[in-house]
């Protein structure tokens, strides 16, 4: 529970337990490393922290553990579970630092390699030592909160916010070692590439070097297999809070952005190299001219990138609900798309502006030829990862039937068409004001611009209106579709309104309804009024037979409580909509002596949008969700981020433009 | 009471369909239009006349030939357009070529780069050339970033009435302006 005394009692047990834990490795240290480590007074200091920090965190963690032993909800709440995880975190960090270490030093020693830049100048042996320390002390600290982490998780298995918190821990320390394994695989790489092709590989790592990334492989590689088989276990034996989690997605997807960024980003300098020789230009890039250190990377990031791509697919096959499976599938498509379209729009946009430049005959240099190099390899780079997967999505939305009309719908496909939309937009902006400004500057007496000043803003100018024109026609036949599609499907839809009120609600969702334009037959009875009941009484039958043929009831749920308070609502009129095959929307309205939970205060207006809300999504054919307006903190939010995101779109229009 | 309506919604199916095909063509357009631009880049930046030497009569032809010999390497053109009066001249064009060297990153010999002179002013005996660079800076995809930038080049007339590099902002050692040279 989050109390101020379980506050109190979790601060002072981490702060104690690790101040405790330091001061005990310092103290072995200085007492086993004495020819480096010798001061009295920092002994002195280490044995104060150790005698009085070890009592503290004896007294509290003990008073803990009273408590969750008195509580079984305890062990599962949620300060317990962030107290545990954060110190197996926080002894775990310290011990990768010192098990690579470890690692290094053995391997420095048995090679016979000189360790440069240690910790104090140590040599191989104290090394050791040094490093030894922490990894063994670290480990059993570690070791001691996972059991009673085990112990806990049988009284009272994690779940809920507890077990977002573990999901953090997995997923956070599996970021860890798959960032070692692929930095330790790629420096390996290249350094065999330099051991067969010559060593004059530029950035190429020492033989001294070598140890450390093996150290590196070694620590990093358990540690990522030990974590991901945690998480796997997690996904494929976990209850469907871990299948749904939103962690393990974005850990999936973030891994498979980066490493396809990555792998198109080497692919580029790789082709840039090629393009040079082409141009006859000297290689100043990043590699060269040398593509054993992009193929190093490129090579790491594919099976990254090939394996992440396999878990996301087994993860999808094991979603469920095809709607989430189509959903997660469309994450990856687009992302991949996004980065793709993002590389070749960067890509053609300078390969115009070179084009427009070149007109100028007055310039010279190799700046021309080195920006057509990098832009053509950034455009072939990009317009693959492009082309496919946004091609076999316009297929999909091409598809007649629910498919394309979902693919069409789908929020992912949106936030994609209307991103290229606004990124469209800001260019075509500052690139016109820039030009505008140019070109009133000469109208005040300066030098009139050239072709050089004005080629990048005018060719990303025409590059962003082609594109602002395709994502904007996608979204105009995406909605001719989706109409085409909606007036197909429910051209013999029915909607049966009834009102047993004074006709406020039936007539307010009517014009709602009928606003939306949705292409269905409304039809609106109303029974709360006096005059009509003589009528109502005498179609009695037409009633019945229309709600009998409706597809959708819209009702405030009096209608199948009869003879209840509304009496103007025949047994026969409830009975037809009890039978009636279709489905019935009901609405909570105050009735005496009968009260709803788990529903909030609402009055008519309340009712008329959510009613009209509910039948737009039920039309679509999704489920039936209560739209909640946005709450202060996440408008506070999107202010924030919009902000950001201005600041961001700030920084390439300065680069660009000089401003 | 009983309202009944009938939707209406406003679509027409034919020029939907049409849409639908051209689509996929716009898409192929995109690709091919791609390949087109860069052929026409490639052939355009290709088939560019080669930058030639201009008239040494004027300031901006000084400096325009001073930067062309030293992007071509010729460093002995090069030399030739330093004004002797400088005072830490380089003594000969090995040296001047050493200079050159240590001061690669004012002379660009790390990047790649576009000139092209902008404009002159005569005082005579002085004059000063405005100069437009274009440098662009390769990083990732998305961090590249070209800079255009203007710097001033300084000439004197010398005592045969030809104009000589004294200053300049870039593409210039300012060790050359001190008594003890680059030495």
């Amino acid at each position: 529970m989050l109390t101020p005394r379980n506050m109190y009692i979790y601060l002072v047990s981490a702060i104690s337990l690790q101040a405790f834990t330091w001061a005990i490795i310092s103290l072995l240290r200085n007492l086993l490393i004495p020819n480096v480590f010798s001061d009295t007074t920092a002994t002195a200091f280490q044995t104060a922290i150790i005698l009085i920090s070890l009592p503290v965190y004896l007294v509290h963690w003990l008073w803990a553990q009273r408590l969750a032993n008195r509580d079984i909800e305890e062990r599962n709440a949620v300060l317990r579970v962030s107290y545990l995880f954060g110190m197996q975190a926080g002894f775990l960090a310290p011990f990768i630092a010192s098990a690579f270490g470890l690692i290094n030093s053995l391997l420095f020693k048995i090679t016979g390699h000189t360790p440069k830049g240690c910790y104090f100048g140590l040599n191989s042996s104290d090394a050791i030592i040094f490093y030894l320390i922490p990894t063994l002390i670290l480990i059993l600290m570690w070791y001691y909160h996972l059991r009673i982490l085990e112990q806990d998780a049988k009284v009272e298995p994690v779940q809920g916010t507890s077990s977002t918190i573990r999901r953090l821990y997995v997923y956070g320390f599996c970021s860890i070692g798959l960032a070692m394994t692929t930095m330790a695989v790629i420096n390996l790489l290249r350094w065999f590439m330099a051991q067969i092709g010559g060593d004059n590989l530029v950035g190429v790592i020492s033989s001294t070097g070598i140890t450390s990334e093996i150290a590196r492989l070694i620590v990093g590689l358990p540690l990522w297999v030990v974590f991901w088989q945690w998480a796997q276990r997690l996904f494929i034996e976990g209850n469907e809070e871990e299948r749904e989690s939103g962690l393990r997605k974005f850990y999936l997807y973030a891994i498979v952005f980066i490493a396809a960024l990555t792998a198109v980003t080497s692919a580029t300098f790789i082709l840039e190299g090629i393009f040079r020789r082409v141009l006859d230009i000297p290689t100043l890039g990043v590699s060269e001219g040398d593509i054993r250190i992009p193929i190093s990377i490129i090579f790491t990031m594919a099976i990254v990138w090939a394996y992440h791509f396999q878990v996301i697919k087994s993860d999808i096959k094991l979603a469920g609900e095809a709607q989430i499976q189509a959903g997660l599938r469309r994450l990856y498509i687009y992302l991949i798309a996004a980065i793709g379209l993002s590389a070749f729009l960067v890509g053609i946009s300078g390969i115009l502006s070179v084009l427009i430049r070149s007109i100028d005959q007055t310039t010279f240099g190799t700046g021309l030829q080195q920006q057509l190099a990098w832009f053509t390899a950034v455009t072939i780079a990009g317009l693959p990862v492009w082309y496919l997967p946004w091609r076999q999505a316009q297929k999909t939305a091409a598809n007649t039937g629910s498919e394309g009309t979902s693919e069409s719908r789908s929020m992912i496909r949106k936030i994609y068409l209307y991103f290229f939309l606004f990124v469209a937009t800001m260019t075509v902006l500052s690139s016109v004001v820039y030009i505008t400004f140019r070109l009133i500057n000469m109208l005040l007496g300066e030098d009139p611009p050239t072709l050089s000043d004005l080629g990048q803003p005018i060719a990303y100018s025409m590059i962003a209106a082609g594109v602002w024109y395709y994502h904007w026609s996608v979204l105009r036949t995406d909605r001719q579709r989706i109409v085409l599609e909606q007036v197909e499907k429910l051209e013999d839809y029915s909607i049966v309104l009834v009102d047993v009120g004074d006709k406020y609600f039936s007539q307010k969702v009517m014009e709602g309804l009928k606003r939306e334009n949705l292409g269905v037959s409304l039809i609106s009875i109303d029974f709360g009024i006096e005059g009509e009941k003589t009528r109502i009484s005498e179609e009695q039958k037409e009633i019945i037979d229309q709600l009998n043929q409706a597809d959708l009831i819209i009702s405030p749920w009096e209608i199948v409580k009869a003879g209840g308070t509304s009496s103007e609502i025949s047994n026969e009129i409830t009975r037809a909509v009890v039978n009636s095959s279709a489905i019935k929307l009901l609405l909570p309205t105050r009735s005496e002596r009968w009260e709803w939970v788990g529903v909030e205060k609402w009055d008519s207006e309340y009712f008329v949008r959510h009613t009209i809300n509910a039948v737009k999504q039920f039309l679509k054919g999704e489920d039936v969700k209560l739209i909640k307006p946005l709450g202060a903190g996440a408008i506070l939010v999107i202010i924030i981020g919009i902000i950001l995101l201005l600041n961001l779109l700030a920084i390439p229009a300065t680069y660009l433009f000089g401003f | 009471m009983q309202n009944n309506y009938n939707g209406d919604v406003e679509i027409n199916s034919k020029n939907d369909e049409a849409n639908l095909k051209y689509k996929d063509k716009f898409l192929s357009v995109i690709v091919v239009g791609a390949v087109l631009l860069t052929v026409i880049a490639f052939a355009v930046v290709l088939l560019r006349p080669k930058p030639e030497y201009q008239s040494e009569n004027t300031p901006a032809g000084i400096a325009h030939n001073y930067l062309l010999a030293l992007e071509k390497r010729n460093y002995e053109r090069a030399y030739k357009y330093l004004a002797p009066s400088l005072q830490g001249r380089p003594d000969s064009v090995d040296e001047f070529y050493e200079n050159i060297e240590n001061n690669s990153r004012s002379f660009r010999l790390d990047s790649d780069v576009t000139v092209q002179v902008e404009s002159e002013k005569i005082f005579k005996p002085s004059a000063v050339v405005i100069i437009r660079e274009t440098r662009f800076d390769v990083g990732g995809i998305f961090d590249s970033n070209q800079t255009t930038d203007t710097f001033r080049m300084g000439l004197r007339l010398d005592d045969n009435e030809e104009w000589r590099v004294i200053d300049s902002d870039y593409y210039f050692a300012s060790c050359w302006q001190r008594i003890t040279g680059c030495r």
